[in-house]
């Protein structure tokens, strides 16, 4: 009886650009939850019927051994997991779906829509996708000046893409400034979740997570740490498939042994692949609760 | 029942009326229409899209006097002539701060200037192909009333943030200013001398080794002095740049007598590209000497007679 009054629904929020893997790993989730569960499945048979047909969509193309396709710019949507932890705690997982581009946008336009800022407000975990691999970093040549020509610049060719650490520091900032926690103020923000997506495309051996992180945006990593309370902060290793699919590349070990028998997790304080992917959401579900 | 429109008035809880009205129906802000409109504003207001304070480039003066006073800040002038490396030494600090070092008295934790940071730095770093890595160019001249300032905060083991500003001028303003200190053109530099907290001096090694070195000889000693005037105990640190090349004794010998006479509690050091790390250490040590606020001097009596009759201060001295 307490248990239904008490049912938690989590708001979690997910941030990531375009192509950094968020509907791939939607459903690889749900065919985890479904097929496959661990420590947490899908509660059934409590009348609490869902809209689940964007992942099925997903996890179809998955089983073909094929990508899925691109989640449009302007589409938000929130589709909701019901769940069942192992303690038989009841939660519905509010789990967003939109097209990575918006995030982008709000980089850009340097504004955040009231929509956005409402979720901000509201989700009380924040999951914050990034794949290393695509993010622009510019070698430093401050020592190379020297041996250099010194020729100042007649015209400007530089690029004008910020290097991503500044980029990501930039927008956890404005997110950060936007919800009201303030930017150097570590104790009132939400638990914060790093998804280093496509994991399988860097070299990890012998590194966790948080080194590989500290590599790649070394300024990012110093940034996070300084302001995230180190029990509020947790970094992942996620390879939703475990390697890299395309639209008709109709992968055999997808087709014969399943899409949830794929992708991997590696745990903050770990260097092993670990095949629960729902690792991470409990990890956060665990200090939302 | 009705309340007053303005948000700070609490009149409606029996409250005075704040604007000061004894009769607060008579005040423009009461009304029922009002409140009709005030509840319209604020459904609005929940739609619109939501900014932020800054806008990432270098600040400007009205935006150092909201931030500085809201933490703990360390406003520092980087005074030099033109083409002496102060812009070089900003972005090679921040390159350093990108590639994970950090300054001892604390770690990296926010900054509202990362487009300036960014657009300054961009030129020291491998970007493409078209274009070899340079120095930053020449920071333009403009008539403004103060320099353009970057900032980024740190933040310390014991959980302690501090604002650092540092100021990207151009060096032809320090030049004139030194020459004539109430000149309009000096008007940045002299914005520059009076509100920094701490100062990095600039002498450019390569000129002062150069055919031009007496007059950067005559540039840096007159810079030395104006600041002389103004820098109290302020935390300063005189940057020997370029320090690959090796100025002739008796230049060096003349500007550290300069510096001795004009600001004796200076500290030399030196930064080169070569040894990039050089820039780092340059800052973090002015960081350390500036961190907790020189205190103020002791207020000390003076003594207007010799004999104890006239020690005795009554209230009535002055008068």
């Amino acid at each position: 009886m307490l248990l239904e009054a008490t049912m938690k629904t989590p708001e979690i929020l997910l941030l990531g650009g375009p192509n950094s893997g968020k509907t791939h790993f939607a459903g690889q989730l749900y065919g985890r939850l479904k097929r496959r569960p661990e420590k947490l499945k899908i509660r059934s048979g409590d009348g609490s019927t869902t809209n689940l047909t964007a992942l099925e969509n997903v996890l179809a193309s998955l089983e073909d051994g094929n990508a899925a396709a691109h989640t449009t710019a302007e589409q938000y949507e929130q589709i909701i997991f019901p769940l069942i932890d192992s303690n038989d705690n009841k939660l519905d997982l509010y789990w967003p779906d939109y097209g990575g581009e918006q995030l982008k946008q709000l980089f850009e336009q340097r504004e955040v829509p009231a929509a956005w800022r409402e979720r901000l407000v509201s989700s009380e975990g924040w999951m914050l996708f990034i794949r290393l691999s695509s993010e622009t970093t510019y070698p430093d040549a401050i020592a190379k000046l020297a041996s250099l020509p010194e020729e100042r610049p007649k015209e400007n060719l530089r690029l004008d893409t910020w290097d991503a650490n500044a980029y990501w520091i930039e927008l956890i900032q404005i997110l950060c400034s936007v919800a009201g926690y303030g930017i150097t103020a570590p104790q009132k923000k939400p638990p914060l979740a790093i998804f280093l997506s496509c994991y399988d495309e860097n070299t990890i051996d012998g590194k966790r997570p948080s080194e590989v992180l500290k590599e790649k945006l070394p300024l990012f990593y110093q940034f996070i740490n300084s302001n995230w309370l180190k029990d509020n902060l947790s970094i992942w290793g996620v390879s939703a498939l475990g390697k890299t699919l395309t639209p008709e590349s109709n992968d055999d070990s997808f087709i014969n042994e399943g899409p949830e028998f794929q992708g991997w997790v590696v745990e903050p304080d770990s260097y092993e692949q670990n095949s629960d992917l729902t690792a991470p959401i409990s990890w956060l579900l665990d200090k939302t609760l | 029942m009705s309340r007053c429109s303005n948000l700070n008035c609490f009149v409606h809880d029996g409250e005075q009326c704040c604007m000061g009205e004894l009769d607060h129906q008579e005040c423009s802000s009461w009304g029922d229409e009002e409140q009709a409109g005030r509840t319209d504003k604020k459904t609005n207001e929940k739609d619109v899209a939501s900014r932020v304070s800054w806008s990432s480039s270098s600040l400007g003066s009205v935006d150092l006097t909201t931030i500085y006073h809201q933490t703990p800040s360390i406003l520092i002038g980087l005074l030099g002539a033109h083409n002496t490396g102060k812009t070089t030494f900003l972005a090679a600090n921040y390159l350093q701060l990108v590639s994970g070092n950090n300054y001892s008295s604390g770690g990296f934790c926010s900054s509202f200037t990362l487009g300036a940071w960014e657009s300054i730095s961009s030129w020291a770093r491998i970007n493409n192909e078209k274009q070899l890595p340079s120095y930053p160019p020449h920071t333009p001249r403009g008539a403004e009333r103060n320099p353009g300032i970057l900032h980024m905060s740190l933040k310390s083991n014991d959980d302690k943030v501090k604002n650092i500003f540092l100021t990207d001028a151009p060096g032809e303003w320090f030049t004139r200013w030194a020459i004539d200190s109430s000149s309009t053109e000096a008007e940045g530099a002299r914005w520059t001398a009076e509100h920094s907290d701490a100062f990095l001096i600039f002498a450019d090694c390569e000129k002062l080794c150069g055919e031009d070195r007496s007059s950067a000889r005559r540039e840096l000693r007159t810079i030395i002095e104006r600041l002389g005037e103004v820098v109290g105990n302020k935390s300063t640190i005189l940057i020997w740049a370029k320090s690959e090349h090796q100025p002739p004794e008796g230049i060096k010998k003349v500007i550290q007598r300069a510096l001795a006479d004009n600001v004796p509690h200076a500290v030399e050091l030196e930064v080169t590209v070569k040894e990039p790390t050089t820039f780092m250490n340059a800052l973090d040590a002015l960081l350390v000497a500036a961190w907790h606020p020189q205190k103020c001097k002791k207020i000390v009596e003076p003594v207007i007679h010799h004999s104890p009759f006239y020690a005795f201060r009554g209230h009535n001295e002055n008068t």
